[in-house]
């Protein structure tokens, strides 16, 4: 039977849920170890649920998944991996256009989930905070546990990397 | 494919990378989990209420309707106007509102015209809610869907009036007596119930008390005056 304070949680903390496996997916790269570390996480926040006095669960929440998609990360000594994106993984879910247009518009972003894919954690979580969870500098800091300033400056090294790993790819690629 | 700067970068990030959207068994699991959680946290609590004699006396009405008429015991456990527990219904009519707030949650069929949303229900339900687009009242049907409050199926209608989304949950009560609707709050949503025509209602939404007792006088009043058609 649930109680006032889990019905108080889930209030707080359910409208996230798609933010939190986004960020778990992207940091795990796997979608059963997502999975598990977003449940993780929401039993985790469910008994420091306290510590949360009414202030934006959204930041408080993506801190404790990020955490423990880390827990994941260093259990399975992956930290310092370079594993190759598998693209199997990754049935992108696309709108439906034409034929050609979703062409392009797949190989662009396959390159681009790639491109995220391949930069080690610290820059990746970074990216995936700013870029698809739209959190201000000021959240990703809380989220990370890094001071503002480290934020910004992981945050250019890793624009930097991306736009390095995608011109690179271009002309892998041999056209433009 | 251009990326002179940051903005360029970000909004080619923005528009092109994967979002991975929760799978559905996901939030299943994760309240499943939860409620688990706090059942081993609040075992030591003392219970809420002792509804033993109330209780008692509900099994003499249960088995008094068995004989009278088969259908509609499941229903009588939902039945708040009979004491059983208007907190606890309130709670899972709440809750179900939260889940159906969930992105991909709100509606299992996602139409504005009643004539393709009552009959979806009909296979589904052994009771046909009312179905009532009241879009030139501000109050647009949005769809329908199939709910469990409890353990118990019900239907939930979704309206959107400006920008709140309002669950109207249905369910068979023919044994309840007729209710005028009634105001309550729960987990900081406003919810209005009554019973009419051997259905129980309860509306939960943000909007504000009047709002939402508003919302429901113009349905009941569509209900006992149905437009044609």
């Amino acid at each position: 039977m649930s109680t006032d304070r889990q019905r108080r949680f889930e209030a707080a903390t359910l409208p996230h849920l798609h933010a939190a496996y986004n960020l778990a997916r992207w940091l795990l790269r796997d979608e059963a170890a997502a999975q598990d570390a977003v449940q993780e996480a929401y039993l985790s926040a469910l008994r420091h649920f306290e510590q949360l006095r009414g202030a934006d669960a959204r930041p408080w929440l993506l801190g404790i998944v990020r955490n423990a998609c880390h827990d994941h990360l260093r259990e399975r000594r992956r930290l310092d991996e370079h594993l190759e994106w598998d693209d199997a993984h990754d049935e992108a879910t696309q709108p439906r256009r034409d034929p050609m247009a979703l062409l392009e518009q797949r190989a662009l972003s396959e390159r681009i989930d790639r491109a995220i894919a391949r930069l080690a954690p610290a820059f990746r979580e970074v990216v995936v905070l700013r870029e698809l969870g739209e959190c201000s500098y000021e959240e990703i800091a809380q989220i990370a546990g890094i001071p503002v300033g480290t934020v910004m400056s992981r945050l250019s090294r890793a624009r930097a990397l991306l736009r390095e790993a995608l011109r690179d790819e271009r002309m892998d690629d041999g056209h433009a | 494919m251009d990326m002179h700067d940051d903005d360029d970068l970000s909004a080619l990030v923005r528009g092109h990378a994967s979002r991975f959207a929760a799978p559905p068994e996901l939030a299943a699991r994760v309240t499943a989990a939860l409620a688990a959680e706090s059942a081993i946290t609040t075992a030591a609590a003392p219970a809420r209420r002792i509804a033993l004699p109330r209780r008692r006396w509900l099994e003499g009405v249960m088995l008094f309707m068995a004989g009278a008429a088969a259908a509609g015991v499941a229903t009588v456990l939902l039945r708040p106007s009979a004491g059983v527990d208007e907190e606890e219904v309130a709670g899972w009519v709440a809750d179900g509102h939260v889940r159906s707030l969930m992105a991909d949650h709100l509606v299992d069929v996602e139409s504005t015209d009643r004539h393709t949303v009552k009959p979806w229900f009909a296979g589904r339900l052994d009771f046909s809610p009312p179905v009532i687009d009241m879009a030139d009242a501000g109050d647009a049907l949005v769809g329908g869907r199939l709910d469990y409050l409890g353990r118990h199926p019900a239907a939930a209608l979704v309206y959107r009036q400006r920008k709140h989304v309002i669950n109207l949950f249905v369910w068979a009560d023919a044994a309840g007596a007729d209710a005028a609707p009634a105001a309550l709050s729960r987990q900081g949503f406003h919810l209005v119930r009554w019973h009419e025509q051997g259905m129980q209602f309860w509306a939960v939404s943000d909007l504000n008390e009047p709002e939402l007792r508003g919302f429901a006088e113009r349905l009941r009043e569509r209900i006992a005056a149905p437009a044609p058609g």
